[in-house]
C-alpha cells in the first residue's frame, strides 16, 4: 500500500491551471524533494496533501484511502514553513508542546515528547529562550521540533531551508534528512534548489508549468535526464544542436554546425537526417591546451574561466560558434588554462544524453521562468 | 574614478555593535564581494559608502574625497537592493529613466541613454513592458539599469539575487559582471553565498561579527584561507587537531598516538595545531601507493552530488573524514561498509594555531 498517492489530480485557480493531471506515489519513510522554479506547482501540491485546498479532479490518497474531503486536523501530518512562525510572545518550550496541549494531551506525555523533540534537534538547553534571542538557524529547529511534537507520520515542508544563509542551509539539510529518516517519518519537501535536491533525497519530483517532467533517484535525474528541461534543472547542461548523418547499431554520427561530426548514443526513433539535441554535463567536457584530435574533440577559444572553490569552469567558444562549459576539479589543474587560450575540449560517446529537436526550440525548452 | 577606501571604520546601533574597526581599500574597477552569515555587519557596510548611514568612527573616501557629510544623492552611486523596487505601473524604460526625469535631465539625451543600458542589460525587446510581465531575473537587471542611468561609477549590490530560484541566480551573476566590467564601473555586492562570491569576485572580504576576517581572491580565500572560520566558511574542510612533532626539514601534526599528517607548511614541535583539508583534495588511492599521508579505511556514507560522489570514511581511531571524487572516475558504484584507501598531498594540509576559545567559536556562524 502506497502511503501517499494523488491520482489524476487537476487544480486550477480561476483560470489558471495550477497542476494538470498529475499522479505519483509516495512509499512509508521516503524522503522525497518537489523540484522545480516558480509557479511550477510545487506549493499546491503540498496544499493539496496538507487539506489546505482540495482538488478540481482526482484523489489525493493517503494509505490508499481517498482523503480529498478530510480536513487538516484530521490527516494528521506535520507542516513546515520557510518563514518560521513561532509564537513570539511563548518560549522554546511552550511552542513546541503548543501542538499536544491543544489537543489536551496527558502532561507527562506532552513532557515527554518535547524534551524528545528538543534534544533531537540540539536545543533543550534554550527552552526558556524567546524566539526574537534565537539565530535564524535555531528558530527553524525549533519550529521543526514543534511540528514533530504532535508524532505526525508525514511531514510536509515548504522551502524550509529558504530564508536560512547559504552556509546554514548545507547544515542543516544533512541534519534534517537524519532527523527525519531516524524518526521513520515519511517526508515531502519543496524546494527550487536542485543542489539540495540531489543530496538528500531520496527520489526527486521535477515539476514544470504543473506537470510531472520525471520523478526518480537523484543518480537516475543526473544520468537519464527524460526532457531537456531536466536535462538543463538538475545539474546542469551544455546543448549542441546537429543533424544525424549516420546511424550504427546503438550509436549515431551527427553533423554539426560547420560540418564537425560526433558520436554519441542513439535516441528511440531516431531518423537519418533528423535534427536532433544533444546534451552534455560540463563535469563530462575535458579540457586541453592547444589541438588535439580524435574522436569528439572540438577545438574552440576560452572566452570565460570562473574559479567557483572545488571546480574550475571553462566557458569554450567553439569553431562551430557553440559555447561550451567544462568544468575541472582544481585538484588536477596542471596546467593553467587563461582566458583566450587555444583549446580543445572533448568528451565520451556515453556520456552524452540524445533528444529529438523541440518543436519550440531548445531556448523555450529551458525557460524557468 | 571612485576608488573607494574605509579607514577604522566603526557603527554601532543602540548598544550592538554592527562595524568595527573596518578597514579596505578597493580599486577603481574592481568587483568586490563582501561575504558572510547573517547579521555580520555586511550590509551596514553598503549603506555607509552609499550614504544611508554615517560611521560612528573612522573615513570613507570616494575617489578623492572623503564622503562624510555628502548626501546619498550626491554620491554618484547606484544602489540595487535584494527586493526588487519597481514602479508596478510603469513600464521598463518609465522606470529607467525616472530619476533623470525627476532631475529634468534633457529627454532626448535620456532615452538614448535608457536604450543603451537596457541594450547592454539584454532588455530592449522589453522596455515596453510592464514589471509584472517580466520575469524576476529580468525584473532585477531592469532595477540595475535603473540604478545605472544616472551616470553613477560605484555599484552597490545589496543580496541582488537572493530573491530570485537557484538556476536564475547563477545565471544572473555571470550578466551581472558582465555590465559591471563593460561599463568599467566599481562594484560592491554583499552575499551569503559561497560559489556567488567565487564566481564573480575579483575581491571576496569575508566577514564575521563585524569584523575582517580576510581579504582574497577566490583562489587565495578557497586555496589559502589564511583563517579557519573562511576555510569553514567557503567550501567544506575536514578539521583534525593535533600537535606539531617536526624533526629536521620534516613537518609532521600527530592527531592521535601513532597518527601522523605530514605537511609542506613548518610547524614549531609541540605547538598545538589544527589542521584542514579539503574533501576534493583527498584522492582515492587505486593501488598506486603514495608514501605519505595514506589511510585506509571504511565508507561510513555515500552521497550522490551529480559531478561528485561525497563519502565519509573511518580510518583508523575512529577518525571521520569526508572525502569528494569525481563520480566519473568509479567503475561500480561503491557501497557503505566497502573498504577504501584514501590520501592527500603534504601540500594540500592547510595548518593553523589552535584557535585561543576553542574551535567551536572559531567556526560558528551565528
Amino acid at each position: 500500500m502506497h502511503e501517499i498517492s494523488l491520482h489524476n489530480v487537476k487544480k486550477r485557480y480561476g483560470t489558471i491551471t495550477a497542476l494538470d493531471d498529475v499522479s505519483f506515489d509516495i512509499e512509508k519513510g521516503e524522503y522525497v524533494t518537489i523540484l522545480g522554479p516558480t509557479g511550477s506547482g510545487k506549493t499546491t501540491i503540498l496544499k493539496l496533501l496538507a487539506g489546505l485546498i482540495e482538488p478540481n479532479e482526482g484523489e489525493v490518497r493517503f494509505k490508499g484511502r481517498r482523503v480529498n474531503e478530510l480536513c487538516p486536523e484530521e490527516r494528521d501530518v506535520g507542516l513546515v514553513f520557510q518563514n518560521f512562525m513561532l509564537f513570539p510572545h511563548l518560549n522554546v518550550w511552550e511552542n513546541v508542546t503548543f501542538g499536544p496541549h491543544m489537543r489536551g494531551w496527558a502532561r507527562e506525555k506532552t513532557d515527554k515528547l518535547g524534551r524528545q523533540m528538543l534534544d533531537l534537534v540540539h536545543l533543550f538547553n534554550r527552552a526558556l529562550s524567546y524566539p526574537n534571542e534565537l539565530s535564524g538557524g535555531m528558530q527553524q529547529r525549533i519550529a521543526l521540533a514543534r511540528t514533530l511534537t504532535p508524532g505526525s507520520k508525514i511531514m510536509l515542508m515548504d522551502e524550509p531551508l529558504g530564508a536560512l544563509d547559504a552556509r546554514l542551509r548545507v547544515e542543516l539539510r544533512y541534519e534534517l534528512v537524519r532527523l527525519m529518516k531516524g524518526l521513520g517519518i515519511t517526508t515531502i519537501h519543496v524546494t527550487h534548489d536542485q543542489e539540495e535536491a540531489m543530496t538528500i533525497s531520496d527520489k526527486i519530483m521535477v515539476l514544470r508549468r504543473g506537470k510531472i517532467e520525471q520523478i526518480g533517484a537523484p543518480m537516475e535525474l543526473f544520468l537519464r535526464p527524460r526532457s531537456i528541461f531536466v536535462a538543463n534543472f538538475v545539474g546542469e547542461s551544455n546543448f549542441i544542436e546537429g543533424i544525424i548523418s549516420e546511424i550504427k547499431d546503438s550509436f549515431l554520427k551527427v553533423e554539426l554546425k560547420d560540418g564537425l561530426t560526433v558520436v554519441v548514443p542513439s535516441v528511440d526513433g531516431a531518423a537519418l537526417g533528423e535534427r536532433i539535441v544533444i546534451a552534455l554535463k560540463p563535469e563530462n567536457v575535458s579540457i586541453q591546451k592547444g589541438v588535439t584530435k580524435g574522436i569528439n574533440h572540438i577545438q574552440g577559444v576560452i572566452e570565460r574561466r570562473s574559479f567557483l572553490g572545488t571546480f574550475v569552469k571553462y566557458s569554450v567558444r567553439l569553431e562551430t560558434g557553440d559555447l561550451i562549459n567544462s568544468k575541472v576539479l582544481t585538484l588536477q589543474k596542471d596546467k593553467t588554462l587563461e582566458m583566450g587560450d587555444k583549446s580543445t575540449v572533448s568528451f565520451r560517446s556515453n556520456e552524452a544524453v540524445v533528444y529529438h529537436h523541440p518543436k519550440d526550440g531548445v531556448r523555450r525548452e529551458l525557460e524557468v521562468e | 574614478m571612485p576608488e573607494v577606501s574605509l579607514v577604522g571604520v566603526s557603527k554601532s546601533f543602540d548598544s550592538i555593535i554592527a562595524v568595527e574597526d573596518f578597514t579596505l581599500k578597493i580599486e577603481d574597477g574592481e568587483y568586490v564581494t563582501f561575504l558572510g552569515p547573517s547579521g555580520c555587519g555586511k550590509t551596514t557596510v553598503l549603506k555607509m559608502v552609499a550614504g544611508l548611514h554615517e560611521p560612528d568612527r573612522g573615513e570613507i573616501w570616494i575617489g578623492k574625497n572623503p564622503a562624510r557629510g555628502i548626501p546619498p544623492e550626491d554620491r554618484n552611486v547606484g544602489y540595487v537592493f535584494q527586493n526588487i523596487l519597481l514602479f508596478p505601473h510603469m513600464d521598463v524604460l518609465g522606470n529607467v529613466t525616472y530619476g533623470p526625469r525627476v532631475k529634468d535631465w534633457p529627454p532626448q539625451k535620456t532615452t538614448e541613454l535608457a536604450h543603451e543600458i537596457l541594450a547592454l542589460a539584454g532588455l530592449s525587446a522589453r522596455s515596453k513592458s510592464l514589471p509584472k510581465e517580466l520575469s524576476g531575473g529580468m525584473q532585477q537587471k531592469a532595477a540595475v539599469s535603473r540604478a545605472l542611468i544616472s551616470g553613477a561609477s560605484l555599484l552597490l549590490l545589496d543580496e541582488p539575487l537572493a530573491a530570485l530560484d537557484a538556476k536564475v541566480r547563477a545565471e544572473l551573476r555571470n550578466e551581472l559582471k558582465r555590465i559591471v566590467k563593460e561599463l568599467g564601473l566599481t562594484a560592491i555586492h554583499v552575499t551569503h553565498d559561497q560559489e556567488e562570491a567565487l564566481a564573480i569576485s575579483d575581491k571576496i572580504v569575508v566577514m564575521k561579527k563585524g569584523r575582517i576576517v580576510e581579504v582574497g581572491t577566490p583562489e587565495e580565500v578557497y586555496l589559502n584561507p589564511k583563517n579557519i572560520f573562511t576555510a569553514n566558511f567557503i567550501g567544506e574542510a575536514n578539521f583534525l587537531e593535533g600537535k606539531a612533532v617536526s624533526g629536521g626539514d620534516k613537518w609532521e601534526i600527530e592527531i592521535a598516538r601513532g597518527l601522523k599528517i605530514a605537511t609542506c607548511n613548518e610547524v614549531p614541535a609541540g605547538d598545538r595545531l589544527v589542521i584542514a583539508v579539503r574533501p576534493e583534495h583527498i584522492v582515492i588511492d587505486k593501488g598506486q601507493r603514495k608514501e605519505r599521508n595514506v589511510f585506509d579505511g571504511k565508507i561510513e556514507d555515500v552521497r550522490f552530488l551529480g559531478g561528485l560522489v561525497r563519502f565519509e570514511i573511518k580510518i583508523e581511531n575512529n577518525l571521520l573524514l569526508a572525502v569528494k571524487a569525481p563520480f566519473a572516475s568509479f567503475e561500480k558504484f561503491p557501497q557503505i561498509d566497502d573498504q577504501m584507501t584514501i590520501s592527500f598531498d603534504p601540500s594540500r594540509v592547510l595548518v593553523y594555531k589552535y584557535p585561543e576559545r576553542g574551535m567551536a567559536s572559531e567556526l560558528a556562524l551565528e
